[in-house]
């Protein structure tokens, strides 16, 4: 392990315990600064009238009326080598996604979980999840463990532990969520390699020069129609159910075995993880390698953003969340 | 116990630029709960009969039949009720107690009670606004009571100058509820809807006098039944905003906009009086709010039901802003049920004028349009009513012809009866 570590903690608030994004000041449960260091009751005032903070209700201005940001409406962290973001979009009233990302050593890592709309307050189950997988990763890597793919299955599990908890006791629509983790390191001769464990349509590509491959196959009722030949793929597309998930996280989760990809990879190249707020824009892998080479950006964190911005012009139908793990040139020393 | 439980029904989503917001709130007042309200210590029933001299008429047929439903509500009183009985002509006279105040129903008092009613007797004039200040002196001092008054008339407030009435009106709201009945067809609609609406009440007919002793026991039941009173619908609206309207849309239409009471800068209370167990009243709330844009969420209202001043919310109104035509265009069936409801009585009242003066073409045309709605909505008991008035060729096209020979009692029973609303079909009801 080298000296370069660092994990994307939340803080818990001071005065309510309530947890909030990295970074934040102001908690979005009682209002009060993260630090306690200032009264309960100050805090940013509202976005649209100015009212002052204590003005602010139930997350709703008392004057204007105004809905203030969720403090997951539009989040990003950054760490060396990997920066994410994710944004609630346009037209959802809440940003069910999460991601969770991390640098162990040499090592990158990259969870998106994004909350299935229908059921039960989805956005707890991915935030646990995704917090879950990479507090479990970490763990794991910090203690050298180099079977990777044992390491993912591990993570993958403590997700589903996590989303089932996070769910309320029988209810009968509990929150769900699909997943994909990646960890990307330098192999010993130079190049480097990716494991991708995934439940559900969330996406990851390596990115290299003017190519995107994607590493996921979706977990969509389409394709498992055609995989076991049971329909045509015009057929099964045409079906209503063509992009139903099949596979997800939470406690009524059929099948939470994840699939995983291992993949060896030249230097040079670098990890893209979304959710379909990204990629149902650029369905294709030819469209994100296009679109990567069009925007022409080294900066991780100024590619994320622009990524998310490219989503939001497009409509911003869904919540949309990237991330970008960039291992550096693999000079392999 | 009781407690308040509210639902709202709104298509959320503007167009960029929209500014107005549409919702239905059914508040249904629930057994038990957790976020219980004070239930009213004492209840209050005044019967104010007619005893002009027009009650003679028929024979003796009206006046014996105010002796028997008086009785028949004295009887539905419970034990510890306090009540009076005013015999109401040109002037309010105490018929029980003979002294001008309340006294507690027991099976003493209900018995001395009825012996007085069946001495009632005709004569004089009719001057409504004398009958209220009747019932209001023996309510004084009781704020907090559930207090309810029955108020039958058989003719017009000739007795009287209008501004008496509107006085005595205006110096009984908050303190008492009123149901208005009008026996017969000699009575003016128009008199006892001010006064039902004023102190949230209800008007309606009774045709013919036998129907006299059923309607008051039901009246006198309804006040038993109730648990909880001074209730207020408090609405809180963003800054710059304008409530357009606020009306009752079911089980009556009444509207409710000029009965704002300020709570402070931007929140009103909107008196909806006593209620009981398992009561479910539905509101329509238009509100005009400060525009947003396209992604943004605004508080239209918040929803608060207030007992004796004490409020909780109970529901939210959103407003979102988004460029998706297929959300913002989008019209919510609890709305749009109502909307209609309210073009329904809109068109009889209209038809129903314009019979009256003798506009043949537009009365068949609007009423055409009422029985059209009425059918639409399964409003059964409206098209009834309707039947009454005209022949129905085609109900689902609004086809109608004027009926030659109608009764007068059908006439105004479809005008008084016109306000009565269905309730929006929802799965599993």
């Amino acid at each position: 392990m080298s000296e370069v570590e660092a994990v994307g903690n939340a803080t818990s608030c001071a005065t309510c315990g309530e947890l909030s994004s990295p970074g934040a000041q102001w908690c979005e449960a009682c209002g009060g600064s993260i630090d306690g260091e200032v009264g309960a009751l100050t805090g940013p005032p509202c976005i649209d009238c100015g009212a002052d903070h204590s003005e602010i209700f139930e997350g709703y201005c008392s004057v204007c009326g105004r809905k203030q940001p969720g403090e997951r409406d539009h989040l990003s962290e950054t760490l060396e080598g990997i920066a994410a973001v994710t944004d609630r979009g346009l037209r959802h009233s809440k940003n069910e996604d999460a991601f969770a990302i991390a640098r162990v050593g040499d090592a990158l890592v990259a969870i998106v979980c994004d909350g299935v709309s229908t059921t039960t307050k989805p956005e707890d189950v991915s935030l646990a999840a995704a917090e879950a997988a990479r507090d479990s990763i970490v763990a794991a890597l910090r203690t050298g463990d180099t079977d990777i793919e044992a390491v993912l299955v591990r993570a993958t599990a403590d997700a589903q532990s996590a989303a089932t908890e996070a769910a309320i006791p029988g209810d009968p629509n509990p929150g769900a969520a699909t997943y994909v983790a990646t960890v990307v390191r330098p192999t010993p001769d130079g190049l480097l390699r990716s494991w991708t464990a995934w439940l559900g349509d969330s996406r990851a590509y390596w990115l290299h020069g003017d190519e995107a491959t994607q590493l996921t196959v979706d977990d969509v009722w389409w394709r498992e129609q055609v995989a076991e030949e049971l329909l045509a793929e015009d057929d099964a597309l045409a079906d209503p159910r063509a992009q139903s998930i099949t596979r997800w996280l939470g406690a009524d989760a059929v099948d939470a075995t994840p699939k995983i990809q291992e993949t060896e990879h030249d230097p040079g190249g670098r990890l893209l993880v979304c959710s379909d707020g990204l990629w149902k824009y650029l369905p294709a892998e030819t469209d994100i390698a296009e679109k990567i080479v069009e925007l022409a950006l080294d900066n991780s964190k100024e590619l994320v953003e622009e990524l998310v911005a490219f989503a939001l012009e497009r409509g911003g139908h869904d919540n949309t969340t990237v991330v970008i793990g960039d291992p550096g040139p693999g000079d392999g020393s | 116990m009781t407690q308040f439980e509210a639902q709202v029904f709104q298509n959320e989503y503007l167009p960029d630029g929209g500014d107005v917001i549409d919702a239905v709130v059914t508040v249904t007042a629930v057994e038990g709960g957790t976020q219980a309200v004070k239930q009213a210590a004492e209840v209050i029933e005044v019967i104010a009969v007619d005893v002009s001299g027009s009650m003679n008429e028929q024979g003796g047929a009206k006046i014996d039949s105010a002796r028997r439903a008086t009785i028949a509500a004295i009887d539905a009183l419970r034990d510890g009720v306090l009540f009076a009985v005013i015999a109401g002509n040109h002037e309010a006279k105490a018929l029980y107690p003979p002294y001008g105040r309340l006294v507690e129903a027991s099976p003493q008092s209900r018995e001395e009670a009825k012996e007085a009613a069946k001495r009632i007797y005709a004569d004089g004039g009719t001057a409504i606004g004398s009958w209220l200040r009747g019932a209001k002196s023996l309510i004084h001092g009781h704020s907090d009571a559930i207090a309810h008054v029955i108020l039958l008339t058989d003719g017009r407030n000739e007795h009287e100058k209008p501004w008496e009435l509107d006085a005595a009106i205006a110096d009984s709201v908050g303190l008492f509820e009123c149901d208005c009945r009008g026996l017969g067809t000699n009575w003016e609609p128009d008199e006892l809807r001010k006064i039902s609406n004023a102190l949230l009440g209800t008007t309606d007919i009774i045709p013919h006098p036998s129907e006299m002793e059923a309607e008051f026991r039901k009246l006198t039941e309804q006040t038993m039944a109730k648990q909880v009173t001074n209730v207020a619908l408090r609405l809180w609206t963003p800054k710059g905003s304008t409530i357009e309207f606020v009306k009752q849309v079911a089980p009556t239409l009444e509207e409710m906009t000029d009965k704002a009471e300020a709570v402070d800068a931007l929140s009103a209370d909107y008196p909806l009086g006593s209620w009981g167990d398992g009561e479910t009243r539905d509101y329509h709330v238009r509100i005009r709010i400060p525009t947003g844009g396209v992604g943004d969420e605004r508080l239209a209202a918040r929803v608060m039901l207030a007992v004796n001043d004490e409020a909780q919310p109970v529901a939210l109104v959103r407003a979102v802003w988004t460029n998706d035509e297929a959300l913002s265009t989008r019209i919510n069936r609890e709305v749009a049920h109502y909307t209609g409801q309210a073009e329904l009585a809109d068109a009889i009242a209209t038809g129903l004028a314009a019979r009256q003066s003798g506009d043949e073409k537009e009365a068949t045309l609007k009423l055409g349009r009422a029985v059209q709605i009425a059918h639409e909505a399964g409003n059964e008991g409206t098209v009834a009513l309707l039947r009454k008035v005209v022949e129905v060729d085609d109900p689902k096209a609004g086809t109608v012809r004027l009926k030659r020979a109608v009764e007068e009692a059908d006439a105004m029973a479809l005008d008084v009866r016109s306000t009565r609303t269905v309730r929006v079909e929802r799965k599993g009801e």
